[in-house]
């Protein structure tokens, strides 16, 4: 067994690097546990034919001060989304150009969506940020998706399908199946929906130029020996009970003990982990119910961006899928063209299991469909399908069904005696986003120095932990 | 007056196995769950008749107009003042074969016929052609 650590994090995503940074900082003694090959968990970054891609969260925008601030700390740069010209819009058959965020989906179509949204940011003040259980009604409107709250306010059909391209973008599922208060919450931590669904002045306004695993590669660089992959934690006894006293932490390589534990890993995921004593009911509940989203991304890359010559954004929407929603992913100086697709919801479901051969035809189609014939002769291709990573289960983030949210978020975040909790999803704004997963591992941090000083437990590697450690 | 939808998807199905889900009657109603049954009245070729039963309408006679192996497959429904066709086709692109399925409504009411069969049909394009692709890797 090992010598005690004050912390144990769980997870070496986004959210449990920047809680063990954190925390390195102050000086404390550090092992962080990732059960995968590599560090990054919902990020991760590949070259195709000379062109680098983020395969996981990719955008960052205006309010998401975190991510930003540890990127500038890490000297990871930014660039802009490329968005001149036109968008491009298939839709009944039929591809056509817009500009703006909105599509040209007739006046009467505009006025609905307007109505909408309206009507979802006036419902998302009213609930407190981090406690939407707290919110006025919140089991009434848990109890209803938004896809049966659209159809409650007579939704025109473009309307709705614009609402599903927002769902299966944001959660990676179909209306129906995303509990409203779920959604409203998620509107009032990005601050409205033009912050979260915008490009300019919006959540997809930047990209990094190293792209966004380079930030967790160089925090677990900076924690050096501290971060250890490939070993996934199977078991946490809880030494001292509710009065927090440590943990000891088992994998298949090893047994660690420390005073406190991050769990910086999906709601869903946290199921993995034998917890003795068991966890409170509500754990397991929020566990098993707090599922991730399917979505799947797909990047063509090009010799040139040959759309743009053509006065496109590269922006499109689809209604023929499997890529419902297009960007402009090339590097800065333009020396590629790249195409990025995200096929989500019941689209992915589908094109998940062909074989890869097919997915790529399918995924190119999508791009012909918006960007003309010359999509079909890419120079490299590959996609990322979140829900066959074994240690992630899906993507981008949680989309808890209707009656999941009233109920079981409390648990989210409310420690268990010296087991603190991380992840995105654990975030009071940006939740789903990487800002909010940076945001969720320094208030785990913060929680874990707030629970030694309690404990009086003496830091950087001398925890004091109970006779059975 | 003619009024047209198209719906194209890139796959890696063969020739032989996408026109093996065109012309076998069974496959129809597992791709396009609107059509209750077809039957042909011969093999498929130009000229060949059918009749072909949608889910809540009766069923009607077609003619094959356009029928040429692992290429094309189109055929014709006469209504008043109007002529529906479905056309089927496959082209060679470089990221796979490009199966294309259409909905055109020719003749003097093809414009109302859009706006009232049309788009329904149009908008069920995406899904038909994917389970033809799917059922066609499949075989």
């Amino acid at each position: 067994m090992s010598s005690p650590y004050d912390a144990i994090v769980v997870g070496a995503g986004l959210s449990g690097l920047a809680a063990a940074r954190t925390l390195c900082q102050r000086g404390l003694s550090v092992l962080v546990l990732e059960a995968a090959p590599r560090v990054g968990g919902r990020v991760c970054s590949a070259s195709v034919a000379g062109a680098h891609v983020d395969l996981g969260g990719t955008f960052v925008g205006p309010g998401q001060d975190r991510i930003i601030a540890l990127a500038d700390e890490l000297g990871v740069d930014r660039y802009p989304t490329y968005g001149t010209g036109d968008n491009a819009i298939r839709r009944h058959g039929r591809t056509s150009r817009y500009r703006g965020t909105i599509p040209p989906v007739g006046v009467g179509n505009l006025l609905d969506v307007a109505r909408l949204q309206t009507a979802l940011e006036r419902l998302s003040r009213r609930i407190p940020a981090g406690r939407p259980w707290d919110a006025p009604q919140a089991a009434a409107l848990d109890a209803q998706t938004l896809g049966s709250w659209l159809r409650e306010r007579h939704a025109t059909a473009a309307a709705q399908a614009l609402m599903a391209i927002v769902s299966r973008t944001t959660w990676g599922c179909e209306p129906a199946e995303v509990s409203l208060l779920h959604v409203l919450h998620y509107i009032r931590m990005c601050g409205g929906m033009d912050p979260m669904l915008d490009t300019e002045g919006g959540a997809q306004e930047e990209h990094f130029v190293q792209g966004s695993q380079e930030i967790a590669l160089r925090m677990a660089a900076e924690l050096g020996d501290r971060v250890r992959t490939g070993e996934p934690v199977t078991a946490v006894e809880r030494s001292g009970g509710e009065s927090g006293r440590g943990v000891r932490v088992r994998t298949g390589q090893g047994t660690y003990q420390a005073a406190r534990l991050v769990v910086a890993v999906p709601p869903a995921l946290r199921d993995r982990i034998a917890f003795t004593p068991e966890l409170p009911h509500g754990y397991r509940m929020l566990a098993q119910r707090w599922t991730p989203g399917v979505l799947s991304k797909a990047y063509a890359v090009y010799a040139e961006p040959f759309w743009r010559s053509s006065g496109l954004s590269g922006q499109g929407l689809s209604d023929t899928g499997p890529a419902f929603i297009t960007f402009d992913a090339g590097p800065p100086d333009s020396s590629r063209g790249v195409l990025l697709g995200f096929v989500g919801g019941d689209y992915a479901r589908q094109w998940d299991d062909l074989p890869p051969a097919e997915r790529r035809a399918r995924a190119l189609s999508s791009f012909a469909d918006l960007f003309g014939p010359q999509a079909l002769e890419p120079i490299g291709y590959t996609d990322q399908r979140w829900a066959t990573e074994n240690w992630l289960g899906g993507g981008p983030t949680a989309a808890p069904g209707p009656g999941c949210v009233a109920p079981y978020a409390p648990f989210l975040t409310r420690s268990v005696g010296p087991v603190h909790w991380a992840g995105t999803e654990t975030a009071d704004r940006w939740s789903g986003f990487m800002d909010g997963a940076v945001r969720a591992g320094e208030r785990a941090a913060r929680e874990v120095l707030r629970g030694l000083a309690a404990t009086g437990a003496p830091a950087a590697g001398t925890a004091a932990l109970g006779a059975s450690a | 007056m003619t009024w047209s939808r198209h719906c194209t998807l890139v796959t890696t199905a063969t020739a032989e196995q996408l026109w093996a889900r065109w012309t076998t009657p069974e496959y129809w109603p597992a791709d396009d769950p609107a059509v209750q049954w077809v039957s042909f009245d011969a093999p498929v070729a130009t000229g060949t008749t059918g009749r072909v039963k949608n889910n809540g309408s009766p069923a009607q006679r077609f003619r094959f107009t356009d029928v040429r192996v692992h290429q094309r497959m189109d055929l014709e429904i006469r209504l008043p003042l109007a002529r529906l066709s479905i056309t089927h086709a496959l082209r060679e692109t470089p990221a796979g074969l490009a199966l294309t399925h259409g909905v055109e409504l020719n003749g003097p009411l093809a414009g109302c016929y859009g706006l009232l069969l049309g788009r329904g049909l149009a908008d069920e394009l995406p899904a038909v052609v994917r389970r033809v692709a799917d059922g066609a890797l499949s075989l």
